[in-house]
């Protein structure tokens, strides 16, 4: 891995090789290493280490982008001859709003960084995954899952004189473990590996599997549900890209576009982005070096507020600038919040089944997609540990079930959200920080079964 | 490049490794994305580098860099040795490859226009003729359009003696237009939808799409569809398009046909299997007119090439005949746990970043005897449904719930008003067992898929799917809420 004075002096040479009106220079550096498992034991093992180098030309309105990763002084050429070539062909775009200048923000360099995890050896992985494959066996259970950690360097330079630069770790454990007829699901993640408990989350896993056996099938239907953070993570990453994303609000296809200021949501649900919060897994700038903000989107069932990168900020006009959500590639369907938070509650997420007659307990979703953008209407699955809730008590476990239902509509039909949070890896850098939900209604179709 | 191969293999030998392979890796793309009468992009990217995979102590290892220099080599085969010892704390069945494989060669896409010698100036053309031609219809909010092409060199060389040395070519493009009105989005695509179709073809593949001439239906289709009926909730009779058929096989038959997940290799992730090995041979998986083939030597398909990235020669296998399921796709590892004496030849990796496994080839239907015209005129009551909009399935590969951009009742055979929102949703042997009409081969045609996500860390793989109208009996529709 290249340290920021290295960075620096590549992204100038970069620079000093272009005469574009303006340039970009986007430099992703990364050092991952990944143990899988699966069967008990470790089945794949991987590492790896490399330099992505994006360079953005703009020849007035006219703007092309090239990447490579070969550093050496002819691939930088080529790149930049590349780009700046893509760049004369290309006709006037009206929305390129030029490149930013520096915001004159001091931002850290390193939130999110821990050592440890940097260095954390494909040997102290393996020990972690015999905890996880010796809880499993010890119950006579299979686990299969993957510990992964590394080190990744975001910095950009443009010939406006900005130079950002940002280092982060990540860690994150995640593991599946079945019986014969059922599964649980475990997993943490963390900048720093040291918080990551590998004897907790496996334990948490074979527990649920343990509960999981022999489940029952019920009929689709109509139920209360309490939603594990896992499962709310998956409804404010959908949330995000479908319905908080600017461009898609501009263009009609978000419900904000039309109900923006509107009770959407229940009072007591509140979500937010925040690439700065350190309990996320911060990115303190954007992929073309624009500072990130909070951006309240829900407010206490409110409709606040949406993300924008500078061009999707210019096509809609006055009043509006990049709130620090530029991707790496342009998008056309435009940015998502990457940093998203949902408030916590009040009520310990054990208690949530309380005051439930007839429910079902949900750990996580699987294989969600949308079928209608609007109302963010989505279908997928439920894996890895349903049960039953009888008379506010979790009972036994049922055949996992297809669900078409809302997430807007379940977000309105929140009635209480637990005081604990867990941090999810949305892989790239985004995370989701979740609480569980109780839900009053959720539309089961159908159940898995042969 | 062959000194550094060679140094890496024999390093990796020299520090224990059973077996040792080397995959060079160099791929360049091109992009073109048009909106609303914009070029918003235009993008060349390139990346360029190596992975090691060793077998040590029968555990694996992996370690993958972008920078070919001879220092970096050792460090890379150094550490994948050193993972691979890592791996053998924890272990399990013991990592083993069968028979030698030993092929030495080369492989290149046969293309007729060689899609990087076309300028980007008649790329940039015909997606700005499609969007306008979409754009000229009334009530028409969003018109997009992109073209791609791309060009893979790949060196794979092992401690077995392969030498082998490939040239894969792609070429894809599509449009879509988006209508929006108070309280409803719709959209149409064309000729595939999630951006484009694909093919291991050349240029010829965009003009033989005629992107410009199918854009006004499109943009119509998708005006249409916010008027349109809802779709009904109910059991009838669906007639799939031949690319919404492609996506069925592809999620209901391609990936539970990968014997990695057979056995739990992906259980964390992607999931396992419905179809366990007891099964092979004698589990009814379709009706008698169902066939369906694993064929990586199809000329075209978006999963064809020469070998594998085990280099295992590119073959053709039968994975379900006459409705019975009788074929796996498999790796040379788990050809083995299977008992079979060679792998079929279907691991691939993404990149040169990504340790392989097992991925779909070319996934395909074999025709049947039915025009499609024939299918409708012969259903007294169901639906037609084209293009896929969603898709879900449960992590075994059963529980199924598909949805298209557009649908059309059929009443007494014939076509009857459009619906909109269609869905669809059954157990995947059920469903195929339903099948009673298969269109015939001038009906069919090789979709590809671009998008295929497995494996952690994740891979996106390129496959293909031979696919033709299919009918369905007794299938539930119109879920939706």
């Amino acid at each position: 891995m290249l340290d920021q004075r290295e960075l620096r002096a590549l992204a100038e040479q970069v620079l000093d090789l272009s005469a574009a009106d303006e340039t970009e220079v986007l430099l992703l550096g990364r050092a991952t290493r990944l143990t899988r498992f699966a069967n008990n034991y470790i089945h794949q093992n991987t590492a790896e280490t490399g330099l992505q180098i994006r360079v953005r030309a703009a020849l007035g309105q006219r703007v092309g982008v090239a990447a490579t990763d070969d550093s050496t002084p002819d691939g930088l050429r080529s790149v930049v001859e590349r780009a700046v070539g893509l760049a004369r062909l290309q006709a006037d775009d009206p929305y390129f709003p030029g490149l930013p200048a520096p915001d004159g923000q001091v931002l850290p360099t390193d939130l999110g960084y821990v050592t440890a995890t940097a260095g954390y050896t494909a040997e102290e992985r393996a020990r972690a995954v015999a905890v996880v494959c010796s809880a499993a066996a010890t119950a006579k259970q299979v686990s299969a899952g993957a510990f992964e950690t590394g080190e990744q360097t975001v910095s950009v330079a443009n010939s406006h004189g900005l130079w950002r630069y940002h280092h982060s770790t990540c860690a994150n454990l995640s593991m599946v473990v079945m019986g014969p007829t059922g599964s649980g699901w475990g997993s943490a993640a963390a900048s720093d590996v040291g918080e990551i408990d590998a004897q907790v989350v496996a334990g948490e896993a074979v527990q649920i599997a343990a509960r999981a056996q022999d489940p029952i099938e019920i009929e689709p239907g109509e139920y209360p549900v309490v939603l594990a953070p896992d499962a709310v993570g998956d409804i404010l990453d959908y949330l995000g890209y479908v319905s908080f994303n600017g461009l898609a609000v501009l263009e009609g296809r978000s419900f904000l576009s039309t109900r923006m200021g509107q009770q959407v949501m229940a009072p007591s649900v509140s979500i937010w982005d925040d690439g700065q919060d350190p309990t996320g897994l911060p990115l303190p700038f954007d992929y073309e070096g624009v500072s990130k903000q909070r951006v309240s989107l829900i407010q206490d069932g409110i409709g606040r507020g949406v993300v924008w990168d500078r061009r999707s900020a210019l096509k809609v006009g006055e009043g509006h600038s990049s709130t620090g959500h530029a991707e790496i590639r342009y998008g056309n369907i435009g940015v998502g919040p990457a940093h998203l938070f949902m408030a916590p509650g009040q009520t310990a997420q054990a208690e949530l089944p309380k005051g439930i007659e007839r429910g079902i307990w949900i750990t996580r979703f699987w294989y969600t997609r949308v079928v209608h953008p609007l109302e963010v209407v989505m279908t997928g699955m439920t894996r890895d540990g349903t049960f039953l809730i009888e008379n506010g008590q979790i009972t036994r476990p049922v055949r996992n079930l297809r669900f078409t239902q809302s997430y807007l509509k379940a977000l309105a039909e929140v009635d209480a959200i637990s005081r604990e949070t867990r941090l999810i890896d949305g892989g790239g850098l985004s995370s989701v920080r979740a609480p569980a939900i109780r839900v009053r209604s959720f539309n089961f179709t159908g159940v898995s079964k042969e | 490049m062959r000194n550094l191969i060679d140094r890496a293999l024999n390093l990796a030998q020299v520090r224990g490794a059973a077996y040792a392979d080397v995959r060079i890796v160099g791929r360049e793309s091109q992009a073109i994305g048009v909106k609303n009468g914009i070029v918003e992009s235009i993008s060349a990217d390139e990346t360029y580098g190596f992975g090691v995979r060793v077998i040590v102590d029968g555990a694996w290892g992996f370690s993958s860099s972008n920078r070919l220099v001879a220092e970096e080599v050792d460090r890379v085969t150094a550490e994948a040795v050193a993972i691979a010892r890592a791996s053998a704390l924890v272990h399990g069945r013991a990592a083993e490859l069968g028979p030698p494989e030993v092929h030495v060669g080369s492989y290149k896409t046969p293309v007729v226009i060689y899609p990087f010698t076309v300028a980007p100036e008649e790329k940039i053309k015909l997606l700005l003729a499609a969007d306008a031609a979409m754009r000229a219809v009334a009530g028409v909010k969003v018109t997009q359009g992109n073209l791609v092409c791309q060009r893979e060199h790949k060196t794979f060389a092992s401690t077995e003696g392969s030498y082998l040395q490939q040239e894969i070519i792609e070429t894809g493009g599509g449009i879509a237009a988006t209508a929006v009105s108070e309280g409803d989005v719709q959209v149409r695509s064309y000729p595939n939808s999630f951006a484009r179709d694909q093919a291991c073809r050349g240029w010829e593949l965009v003009l033989e799409h005629d992107l410009v001439g199918n854009a006004p239906r499109m943009a119509e289709q998708a005006v249409a569809l916010l008027s349109a009926a809802q779709c009904p909730s109910g059991v009838t009779t669906i007639i799939l398009d031949g690319s919404q058929t492609a996506l069925q096989i592809h999620e209901s038959c391609g990936h539970p046909i990968e014997l990695d997940r057979v056995f739990g290799s992906e259980a964390s992730y992607a999931g396992t299997s419905f179809l366990t090995p007891e099964k092979l041979g004698h589990f009814r998986y379709g009706s008698n007119l169902v066939n369906i083939v694993a064929d990586a030597t199809i000329p075209g398909g978006l999963g064809t090439f020469g070998w594998d990235d085990e280099g295992v020669p590119a073959q053709r296998t039968q994975i379900v005949q006459n409705g019975m399921f009788v074929g796996y796709m498999t790796s040379r590892e788990t050809a083995g746990w299977l008992g079979q004496p060679r792998s079929n030849g279907a691991i691939r990796a993404s990149g040169w970043n990504r340790m392989p496994i097992i991925r779909m080839t070319n996934v395909g239907l074999q025709p049947g005897t039915w025009r499609l015209a024939g299918m409708i005129a012969d259903t007294d009551e169901g639906i037609l449904m084209e293009m896929n909009r969603s898709w879900s399935i449960d992590n075994q590969r059963l529980n199924f719930q598909f949805g298209t951009e557009i649908a059309w009742e059929i009443r007494g055979g014939q076509l009857g008003r459009m619906l909109k929102n269609a869905t669809y949703t059954g157990i995947t042997p059920q469903f195929w067992r339903s099948v009673d009409a298969i269109g015939d081969e001038h009906e069919l045609r090789v979709w590809g898929t671009p998008n295929c996500g497995k494996g952690q860390p994740p891979q996106i793989a390129h496959t293909g799917h031979p696919a033709a109208p299919i009918r369905v009996r007794n299938v539930q529709v119109g879920v939706m809420r």
